[in-house]
């Protein structure tokens, strides 16, 4: 006999809260893993939401209620409005590089000949390094006098040796793009490669029969087939880079100037160095706002399923 | 499914390792300046290939000597050691998987 017919002969009818909290429920089981939200997510948010109508007063130490204060002064700080730029420039080209090379190195790499299961374990290394450290490793590669890659970029032209890469303004930028595209393209890969492996060999077949060129079977039967998996890696790293934080921290801490100043960064700055919580609670919240907007955007247009 | 020729496959497989070379060279020179002395890592150009290798990075980090790696001479030892490995392992496999008549 179990707790709920138990339950059932001893009151005759069942309440339905004895029903709810009966261990034949959902309820119980799914108790931890509530507290666990609540505790973890809920809780967090709810205070950065109530943090974002307040205000640390360091003399006083102690919040003082300002109301929508700190959201009329998002509206006018020029600098917020620069760092959602250089958020979304970023956003854009890392994201459209990652998947474009990903899938171009997913296709070169998919072979069972013999080698390509080693070049594919050796690819995947880059995603056990912290990025922290990636950035550490990329400072040193990108370094105006001993650097490996500015040695290589001067010997071929590209640059001229009068300006650093990450000290440059028009490339500082790019010299993180760099570090991020490097530690993050061979997930891309991993996930297409998942993806190119599970496709059915019929529709290629016919495809050769019918004269269909390399090209051709690309676009009109490998690209449609992956168009599912696709969107799950766009809309994961999409999070991600819309959080980056570790490789400008530790490559150019925002600079030159503003020039690497993105979102995370900004509103870090504002909670940590200038004590300025209750602004930096505002940005971040933004910051959640925008990624929930486009990636439910994403989703819906892109018709992912989970 | 899509048959290659030898050529193309050829140029695949060497394709594949040039891009894979370049993901991994970035690890391989962060490594390298493990075990590198500061005056090669400050090398102009960079010295990618050749330097004079050194654990004392290593005795930094950890707080300890390993002086006596050098002394009974471990580390080339072990070296050789993994190459001849490295060379004799594929070559056993090979030889075991073989059908003796």
């Amino acid at each position: 006999v179990t707790g709920a017919t138990a339950g059932t002969l001893r009151s005759g009818a069942p309440s339905r809260l004895r029903r709810l909290i009966s261990a034949d429920g959902p309820t119980p089981w799914l108790f931890p893993l509530i507290a666990f939200l609540l505790v973890f997510t809920i809780y967090p948010l709810v205070y950065n939401i109530w943090l974002s109508f307040h205000e640390y007063a360091p003399f006083r130490r102690r919040l003082e209620y300002v109301g929508w204060a700190n959201w009329a002064q998002l509206w006018e700080d020029a600098r917020f409005w620069g760092s959602l730029s250089v958020t979304a420039t970023y956003f854009i080209v890392v994201l459209a590089v990652e998947v474009v090379l990903g899938m171009a190195i997913a296709l070169l790499l998919d072979s069972d000949e013999r080698g390509f299961g080693v070049m594919r374990s050796l690819l995947t290394l880059t995603l056990v390094i912290p990025p922290a450290i990636t950035g550490m490793m990329f400072l040193l590669l990108e370094d105006p006098e001993f650097g490996v890659i500015t040695y290589v970029l001067e010997s071929i032209g590209i640059l001229d040796g009068t300006a650093p890469i990450l000290s440059t303004p028009s490339t500082a930028l790019i010299g993180v793009m760099i570090a991020d595209i490097w530690q993050w393209t061979p997930f891309m890969v991993l996930i297409f490669l998942a993806g190119l492996r599970s496709l059915p060999p019929e529709p290629y077949e016919a495809a050769m029969l019918d004269g269909a060129s390399a090209l051709q079977i690309f676009r009109r039967i490998t690209l449609p087939m992956m168009s599912k998996v696709i969107a799950v890696a766009v809309l994961v790293r999409g999070i991600d880079i819309f959080r980056m934080f570790d490789y400008i921290f530790v490559m150019t801490s925002g600079g030159p100037g503003t020039a690497t100043y993105v979102l995370p960064l900004y509103a870090w700055q504002q909670t940590f160095s200038f004590i300025k919580w209750g602004y930096g609670a505002t940005i971040s919240l933004v910051l959640l706002a925008m990624i929930l907007i486009i990636a439910n955007l994403f989703i819906k247009l892109a018709k992912v399923r989970w | 499914v899509i048959v290659e020729s030898p050529a193309r496959r050829r140029t695949r497989t060497v394709a594949a390792w040039a891009v894979v070379g370049l993901f991994v060279f970035p690890l391989y020179f962060w490594i390298t300046t493990a075990f590198k002395h500061a005056r090669h890592i400050f090398d102009q150009p960079p010295s990618v290939w050749t330097f004079e290798p050194t654990m004392k990075n290593f005795e930094q980090v950890l707080g300890v000597d390993l002086g006596f790696f050098r002394q009974q001479e471990v580390l080339p030892g072990g070296a050789i050691s993994t190459c001849c490995r490295g060379c004799g392992i594929p070559s056993w496999s090979r030889s075991a998987r073989r059908r003796w008549r």
